[in-house]
């Protein structure tokens, strides 16, 4: 399991957990972000700003927040 | 016929294009105005279909219907409180999966629903086949298919809101798997709220809804302490959260759907290769803040070039009627006191309020193109941590910069932030970046005392305000809104081209907001000031005599340790709260000079230590009327207030401390 923060554009990875104040998770739970899910880092934070991938959708991901998703590359 | 009256809400998660089916269901003809007791927009429109006539309102763009945003909040509100007939679920058919998870959440809550599939030309462009009619039987709703953006589909839609939506149908149930689905039961038998479905009652139950949780606690705290015994049973036997459980079963069901209604089973990671490229020039580490600055350089220029002139056109054509009025009346055998409160009070109100217009309208023309182009979600990630290093938002940054040319617009841009709390910080700081009006004040004094380094004195007060703002905005954070902390996530919109007749409505729904809100609370303050310098009668107008020339004199003792301790500089400064461009006609005024003699009066009197308090005190001291109009209209007169006390005695303080300090080295 590793943060978000340091895994790389283009990497696929599964979503494993998220650190946070409840209403901080549901909400991310409530967007399609929740453990299970694969997402794919469009941009990563070596490049500007953190932008996930979840089928057609992009999320933008602050700095600090990137830390707080734990996630396990895939293949 | 009698016309029957029908009530429905618009809802749907952000982007889906909710606000153009608005649009395009009430042409365009919104009623803005603010959920009460929050600065959230909430639009109203009507339409007639048939014999009916169906208002709808637009709420906000929501994800689900929890209590924790104030925007679900919002919305879960008007749906339990205001019982509208019914809600059309508006849904980025392109993105099926997500976008139904909240037509579930109002399912489950039992409202009637209209869902709409929207952006029907993407689906077909990426070669998917949704089965409507499969779909619309597994959820037992109508849904109807549109292209919002090209008008296509509205006719069908209103069609179903007024036909289907209030047809009976059977309840609806997601299977949330044996463990959980008993829980729920038992609970559903134990508690009752009249007014909400049993079931509904126990999923929240389960998942720690506050509001339900308050609701049903009167009805025995044994409920609470049953529910976290439930809980943290089934917590056991799940291996993890129960919320994300229940969360991750209703995607688990939504997928199911699609698998069984959409014809391509479409990448789970989907192409976007245009727009990802965009975001890798406009977002990239390097040049992401470059063309942030150069696109804030085009949009200070549109507004301040652009409207500039549009203003000054205005303000001339206003002096004209001041005058015109003024020489007709005085020619009709009026008194020169009538005279007067036509010219300088009402003609010159109404002036103060129509100078703002081409700027505030050519601002929000600039930012519904930016939002409407999607870069203006990629705008608050590309300032984020720079912003945040000062303890303001991502999104502070346009307010403030916005600021430089005018507050008033720059106040107003601050609606872009969602964030409640850090919207009212970066409004109460705002009247510290100095605008445009304040630059005469410093240019004569700066002038006439610091010639040789007249830029840098100049330059020094622009960066003292910005200094302020970040310490202000740090002490204001941590007296008010400490808890807050507000992480920036964001769905970003791929890249879109704006649309003309969206782009203006939006420019439109704004900017008249002002018109009617803040225009009147100038118009009243200009004339009070009129009063106050014409009274008592006879006296020349802003004369020692007059009233407001008998409160300067009053604070002038006051303003001493400053430096400037003479009651023209009093009254100057109450002049300046009218608008900050009038302090240096008032010194003129009051001196008896034209502006260009003015740089010798002023010598007489202020040294160039008390020149530059002033300068500071002019920067710091009070808004301007328009400004604390505004401040007010944005969020309450509490704030107003707050904005005007702050800065009234930070001002002084200020003022005060550099005349004191100096006074020893000079």
């Amino acid at each position: 399991m590793i943060p978000l923060s340091v895994a790389v554009r283009g990497e696929k990875v599964r979503i494993m957990r998220i650190l946070g104040g409840r209403g901080f998770v549901r909400r991310l739970n409530e967007m399609g972000l929740y453990p299970g899910v694969e997402i794919e880092i469009i941009s990563d934070g070596q490049a500007g700003p953190f932008i996930i991938g979840l089928g057609g959708l992009r999320f933008g991901i602050g700095f600090g927040m990137a830390k707080k998703i734990f996630v396990e590359p895939l293949g | 016929m009698e016309t029957k009256k029908l009530k429905i809400g618009l809802a749907g998660n952000p982007n889906a294009g909710k606000s153009t089916v608005f649009n395009h269901l009430t042409g365009g003809r919104a009623h803005v105005g603010n959920w009460p007791g929050v600065t959230v927009e909430k639009k109203e429109g009507k339409f007639q279909f048939k014999d009916y006539e169906v208002s709808v309102v637009d709420l906000p763009g929501i994800y689900a219907l929890t209590a924790y945003s104030i925007d679900e909040k919002i919305a879960r509100d008007f749906i339990i409180k205001e019982k509208p007939d019914g809600i059309v679920v508006i849904v980025d058919a392109s993105n099926l999966e997500r976008n139904l998870y909240l037509a579930t959440q109002l399912l489950e809550l039992g409202v009637n629903v209209v869902i709409d599939l929207n952006m029907m030309d993407r689906v077909r462009s990426k070669g998917m086949a949704i089965d409507t009619k499969k779909l619309s039987q597994i959820f037992g709703v109508p849904i109807v298919e549109t292209v919002a953006s090209k008008g296509e589909g509205i006719e069908e839609l209103k069609e179903a809101i007024v036909n289907e939506l209030e047809k009976k149908r059977s309840p609806f149930r997601i299977d949330y798997g044996e463990d959980i689905e008993m829980v729920i039961n038992g609970l559903e038998k134990r508690v009752n709220i009249s007014g909400y479905p049993s079931r509904w009652v126990a999923i929240k139950l389960l998942e720690g809804d506050r509001e339900i949780l308050e609701i049903a606690k009167r009805e025995g705290e044994a409920i609470e302490r049953e529910m976290v015994d439930n809980k943290k049973r089934l917590e056991k036997h799940l291996g993890y959260d129960l919320e994300a459980a229940l969360v991750e079963r209703r995607y688990a069901f939504l997928s199911g759907l699609i698998k069984e209604s959409v014809g391509k089973k479409y990448d789970l990671i989907e192409r976007l290769d245009i727009s990802d490229r965009i975001d890798r020039i406009l977002v990239n580490r390097y040049l992401g803040i470059p063309i942030f600055l150069g696109m804030m350089w085009l949009v200070f220029q549109f507004i301040f070039t652009l409207g500039g002139p549009l203003s000054d056109g205005i303000e001339t054509f206003m002096g004209w009627l001041g005058e015109s009025a003024s020489y007709g009346i005085e020619s009709l055998g009026g008194s020169k006191w009538l005279s007067s409160l036509v010219s300088d009070g009402i003609i010159g109100g109404i002036g103060s309020v129509l100078v703002f217009l081409p700027p505030i309208f050519l601002l929000f023309l600039a930012i519904a193109i930016l939002e409407a182009s999607g870069y203006m979600a990629r705008a608050a990630f590309v300032m984020d941590r720079f912003m945040h290093a000062l303890g303001l938002h991502g999104k502070s940054f346009i307010p403030m910069l916005v600021g430089f040319g005018c507050n008033i617009p720059g106040i107003m841009a601050a609606r872009t932030i969602e964030s409640e709390k850090d919207r009212i910080l970066t409004i109460l700081v705002n009247p510290l970046m100095s605008c445009s009006a304040r630059l005469p004040i410093y240019t004569l004094f700066a002038g006439a005392f610091f010639a040789d380094n007249q830029g840098w004195v100049v330059f020094s007060l622009y960066l003292l305000g910005i200094v302020l703002a970040v310490i202000v905005a740090r002490i204001f954070k941590d007296l008010f809104f400490k808890s807050e902390v507000s992480p920036l996530i964001m769905e970003l919109p791929p890249y879109r081209m704006p649309t003309v007749k969206g782009v203006l409505i939006h420019m439109w729904e704004r900017g008249s907001l002002f018109l009617k809100k803040a225009g009147t609370i100038i118009f009243a303050g200009v004339v009070l000031i009129w009063l106050l310098a014409s009274l008592p009668l006879g006296v020349q107008y802003a004369s020692k005599e007059s009233f407001i020339g008998q409160i300067g004199s009053f604070f002038a003792p006051l303003l001493k340790p400053a430096g400037f301790g003479f009651w023209q500089a009093g009254v100057a400064l109450l002049f300046g709260i009218l608008a900050k461009e009038v302090v240096v006609g008032t010194f003129g005024t009051l001196y008896g000079v034209e502006e260009a003699g003015l740089t010798n009066v002023i010598h007489g009197v202020f040294t160039p230590l008390s020149a530059y308090a002033f300068m500071v005190m002019s920067l710091i001291y009070i808004p301007c009327i328009a400004a604390i109009a505004t401040i007010k209209r944005e969020t309450n007169w509490r704030w107003a207030f707050l904005a005007v006390g702050y800065s009234l005695i930070l001002g002084w303080l200020m003022a005060v401390g550099i005349y004191q300090v100096g006074k020893i080295f000079l």
